[in-house]
């Protein structure tokens, strides 16, 4: 499946070429800032420091847009699980178990191990991208209708009443949350909710409305406390333990495996990317976990599940985007754009004329994510000081922080709104025992889900026994059915063994 | 097993929340049918909905029927004060960010905000809001390709 | 940027125009432009629009003596871009990129938008594209008369992907109405963006779709065109058949509207205010258009280039306008 010449070109042409190399470290630096403030996603950053590559050439060009890109991949995490703040919205997942570790005084460990699933993620994807690239480009563009629902649906399945006490409360914070996401209009044109203001058009602005749910709301909680990490002697930043962390990956090799395989996979269909696979990662990990009931509570599985979908997915993408020209969300699309910038049309023919060069691309992720670890460390290190910041300080300084990154999503006072609203409604809810949790993941598949059901249902004209003509459907849902059903089972069965032992007699 | 009654107390606050939030639900059920009835509307939306407010009369109920739980945590009355006053100086924050400008709004806002967290050193006072809004302002105008209005940087 | 340039700072900036004096005699005796000029692109980073601007830019800066900068202000299928637009003033400092054919009318249309066709001011408006009737490669259908047959038959017999509120939905309305075809029985699948649509096509996922010809190319092989609606055979499908031959064998007056008409977009009203900057504005982008540099390096990333001048492109884009006015009702869905 490689093709050796080509590949021994790519090896010489990145031998070659100091230039390929001097852009790296910058590009994973500038990814990792950005990735860190709230606000700022994957593709702002791509898009920031595009026009500087327009004097590059090409290699370099794409190599250190690829390294902005898994930069800002892992830099998401960090205030993720810091301040509960997913700095972009594929770190959502890592806020569940991050940040409660955080708070434990395990942030060495918590961030560790995000880094090192971080860079092994990138590193399996970029593998699976050298050898199946033509495969899995070819399985992703049949992907319809049918089969997304479903996959939204798993999602929502999983996740639906992630960290309530009781079903009642996660199920109306599920269900309000899928209702914020079918605001505004829909993809058959129908507008709704939008109460005549213009940019709620195009929906709730996602990432104000999470950062607010998530994070505003928790610094408000956190107003009367002194510091994030309550007992001082853990609020040491300890590389050993940092690395303890990332040894934590390696013991979890199922958890590993599993999170970038539904990364690479999930992130290469178009439309779906990084944000869908961290969720449906972390909520494989917790069902088929042996003790789900110890996620959302600083399990470091959590942490490992989440960020090793979210930075495979970036092979996912890349392997549409090489192989079928097709972006599979805003970061590639602007790489895309790079490619065109430089006289270079992506897509099959690229590929089969200029093997070489794809092979320079991966190899030189491989090279990325193997440079993160180091990066990453010491920019981890250096970040973690935030938990030795007295919350006096730190509460208002994130909360200017993420307004500013809420504004800089479209430039106008839409982000910042959403933000103070959702921040006001995440306070209210969690202070009254609603999982705020399950609000954003309502609201990141709501959309989906309703997009795809709304598809489903005009491609089959209305007639429900359609969905039989696609098996692939049939067989996710099933699955999930017997899932979810052994789950129900294992819970009861727990109950009960719990109750028999509260009450002997 | 069952524990001694406690005396019956609704928790009436969260009540109001979850009211309020149905309240919202059925305006936006009720917005959205006027759209359209077509099913291309409300295929995921109507469910959803009716879920919601079958939910509320749930959890409203056991708003209603809660008894007092004396091993819950309380917290002081000048706690939830102290909160919704930071909530309250967000908000204030939010409003003025492009009536006085990005940097008036963000220093006032960072000393409303170190004066509710309990600061009261006055070199930490006078000094942290301007250098911090100076970082921020200057910060986010090399970052973000858009402008904002401010009052005086 | 615009709004915290004070004064210090554009007197320096006019003291350093000042030196470019030799380069642009006519620009300079007016004073304008005295700072960099803006580009805004009411799309996302990476469309077409986006690096049709970034690609101008540097061709835009040297005819005009002024550096020139691309904004992006994205959302509510350019509402949000147009309506930021018109609220800056009218000193001509900020032009638009924009497919404003058929998006700023069908943005009135089914958005509620604020803002009347007649705002825009259109000064060329190079890139004209049409809607494309396709299958994926590997789908049994070979012609659109098969099509054709099929959905008269049983409309419910393909699905068709589509973008509601676009010129191809209404091309396809058109389409129906010519063959005789019940279109509210036809499995029509709904996509928001061409993007989407085509990949949809392309997989096979939807029967046959329609999409604009230009979003087809990166991925040419894996479709098969059926129809162009147009009245001149494609450069880049050469083979496909166009609707004026389709029509005249089939024996029904061609009916169709164009697609995507890209270009420079000013405000009417900085036109009528302003009509010495205007003419300063016209006079760069024809000139960067016509530049045999701008021309190759454009070429290159298939981008277009030709000047249509802003008679024919205000044409173009009223035409276009006046015929989605027609099928709004259609375009509403309802």
């Amino acid at each position: 499946m490689i093709d050796t010449a080509a590949f021994a070109g790519a090896v010489a042409m990145l031998a070659g070429s100091l230039d390929a190399w001097v852009w790296v470290v910058p590009g994973l630096l500038i990814g990792l800032v950005f990735g860190a403030l709230p606000g700022i996603s994957v593709s702002m950053a791509m898009a920031l420091v595009l026009p500087a590559t327009l004097y590059m050439e090409f290699l370099p060009a794409i190599i250190f847009l690829t390294s902005v890109y898994t930069g800002a991949g892992f830099g998401g995490s960090i205030p993720a699980v810091l301040i509960n703040i997913p700095g972009t919205s594929s770190a959502v997942a890592t806020t569940f178990d991050g940040y409660p570790m955080a708070r434990q005084g395990r942030h060495n460990e918590a961030l560790g191990a995000a880094l090192f699933a971080s860079c092994i993620g990138v590193l399996i994807s970029y593998l699976v991208l050298l050898l199946l690239v033509q495969p899995m480009a070819e399985v992703v563009l049949r992907i319809g209708p049918y089969e997304m629902a479903a996959i939204g649906i798993w999602g929502m399945v999983l996740l639906g009443s992630i960290g309530g006490a009781s079903v009642a409360k996660g199920l109306f914070a599920a269900g309000l949350g899928i209702l914020f996401g079918t605001v505004g209009m829909n993809t058959a044109g129908y507008m709704r909710g939008d109460m005549g203001i213009p940019w709620l058009l195009d929906g709730i602005p996602t990432i104000p409305a999470m950062v607010g749910l998530l994070a505003a709301s928790q610094l408000f909680a956190l107003v009367n406390a002194k510091f994030i990490v309550e007992a001082e002697s853990e609020r040491r930043i300890s590389l050993r333990r940092i690395l303890a962390g990332g040894a934590m990956v390696l013991r979890s090799p199922l958890t590993l495996l599993r999170g970038s395989a539904i990364g690479v996979f999930v992130g290469a269909v178009p439309g779906i990317g990084s944000s869908i696979a961290n969720l449906l990662s972390y909520g494989e990990a917790k069902r088929s976990a042996a003790d789900p009931s110890a996620f959302g509570k600083g399990d470091v599985r959590g942490v490992i599940a989440a960020e090793s979908a979210n930075s495979s997915s970036e092979g996912g993408s890349m392997a549409t985007m090489l192989a079928l020209g097709i972006p599979g969300g805003g970061a590639t699309a602007i790489l895309l754009a790079a490619f065109a910038m430089h006289n270079v049309i992506g897509g099959p023919r690229f590929m089969e004329q200029s093997r070489d060069v794809v092979y320079a691309i991966i190899l030189s992720n491989f090279a990325q994510a193997a440079i993160l670890v180091v990066v990453g460390t010491i920019f981890v290190y250096g970040a973690s000081t935030i938990v030795r910041l007295p919350l006096r300080y730190l509460i208002p300084s994130v909360l200017v922080v993420s307004t500013m990154g809420a504004f800089a999503i479209e430039g106008s006072i839409a982000g910042p709104i959403t933000l103070f609203v959702f921040a006001v409604l995440g306070w209210l809810l969690s202070r009254y025992g609603f999982p705020v949790a399950a609000v954003v993941v309502g609201l990141l598949l709501g959309r989906l889900i309703e997009t795809e059901m709304l598809r489903a249902w005009q491609l089959a004209g209305g007639d429900p026994w359609y969905v039989l003509n696609y098996p692939w459907a049939v067989a996710i849902v099933a699955l999930m059915l017997v899932s979810l059903a052994l789950s129900v089972r294992r819970d009861i069965r727990r109950r009960r063994a719990v109750r028999d032992a509260a009450s002997p007699g | 097993m069952e524990r001694a009654q406690a005396p019956r107390q609704p928790a009436w606050a969260e009540l109001a929340v979850v009211t309020a939030l149905a309240a919202g639900v059925l305006a936006y059920l009720i917005e959205a049918r006027g759209v359209s009835l077509d099913p291309q509307n409300l295929l995921l939306l109507q469910p959803t909905a009716w879920l919601v407010l079958g939910l509320w009369v749930v959890i409203a109920a056991g708003c209603l029927m809660r008894r007092a739980d004396p091993a819950a945590p309380r917290e002081s009355a000048g706690e939830v004060l102290r909160v919704l006053t930071m909530v309250a100086a967000f908000g204030l924050f939010i409003a003025g960010l492009e009536r006085v400008g990005y940097d008036v709004a963000i220093c006032v806002f960072m000393l409303a905000g170190l004066l509710i967290g309990g600061e009261r050193h006055p070199a930490a006072l006078l000094l942290f809001p301007p250098i911090f809004t100076l970082a921020v302002v200057h910060g986010f105008r090399l970052l973000i390709p858009y402008p904002f209005p401010t009052g005086l940087l | 940027m615009t709004t915290t340039m004070h004064g210090p700072r554009r007197r320096a900036l006019l003291a350093a125009g000042a030196g470019l004096v030799a380069t642009a005699p006519a620009v300079r005796a007016q004073g304008f432009p005295e700072r960099p000029i803006t580009l805004l692109v009411p799309f996302a980073t990476g469309g077409y629009n986006d690096r049709l601007a970034r690609a101008m830019a540097p061709f835009l800066q040297k005819h005009i003596g002024q550096p020139v900068t691309v904004m992006n202000r994205p959302g509510g299928a350019t509402v949000l871009g147009n309506t930021f637009f018109l609220q800056q003033p009218d000193d001509g400092y900020m032009m638009m990129v924009h497919s404003a054919a058929p998006f700023i009318p069908v943005s009135i249309i089914t958005r509620n938008a604020r803002y009347r066709v007649e705002d825009f001011f259109m000064i060329n408006l190079p890139s004209r594209d049409a809607t494309v009737l396709a299958c994926a490669a590997d789908k049994p259908i070979r012609t659109v008369e098969e099509v054709v047959a099929s959905l008269r038959r049983d409309p419910r017999s393909l699905s068709v992907g589509i973008q509601p509120a676009s010129a191809d939905l209404v091309n396809f309305a058109l389409f129906c109405q010519a063959h005789g075809i019940e279109r509210s029985r036809v499995r029509v699948v709904t996509y928001d963006g061409g993007g989407p649509a085509r990949n949809a096509i392309a997989g096979g996922v939807v029967d046959v779709g329609l999409v604009g010809a230009e979003g087809f190319l990166p991925i040419k092989e894996r479709i098969r065109p059926l129809l162009i609606f147009s009245d001149e055979k494609s450069t880049d499908y050469p083979d496909a058949p166009i609707l004026t031959e389709h029509a005249r064998v089939a024996g029904f007056a061609p009916q169709f509207v164009e697609g995507s008409q890209r270009g420079f977009v000013v405000a009417s009203r900085f036109v009528q205010a302003q009509p010495e900057r205007y003419r300063i504005l016209l006079q760069a982008v024809e000139r960067a258009t016509k530049d045999p540099d701008c021309i190759a390096t454009l070429g290159g990333q298939q981008l277009a280039t030709t000047w249509y001048g802003p008679e024919a492109s205000n044409r173009a884009y009223r035409a276009t306008s006046a015929l989605m006015e027609r099928y709004a009702e259609l375009l509403r869905g309802n």
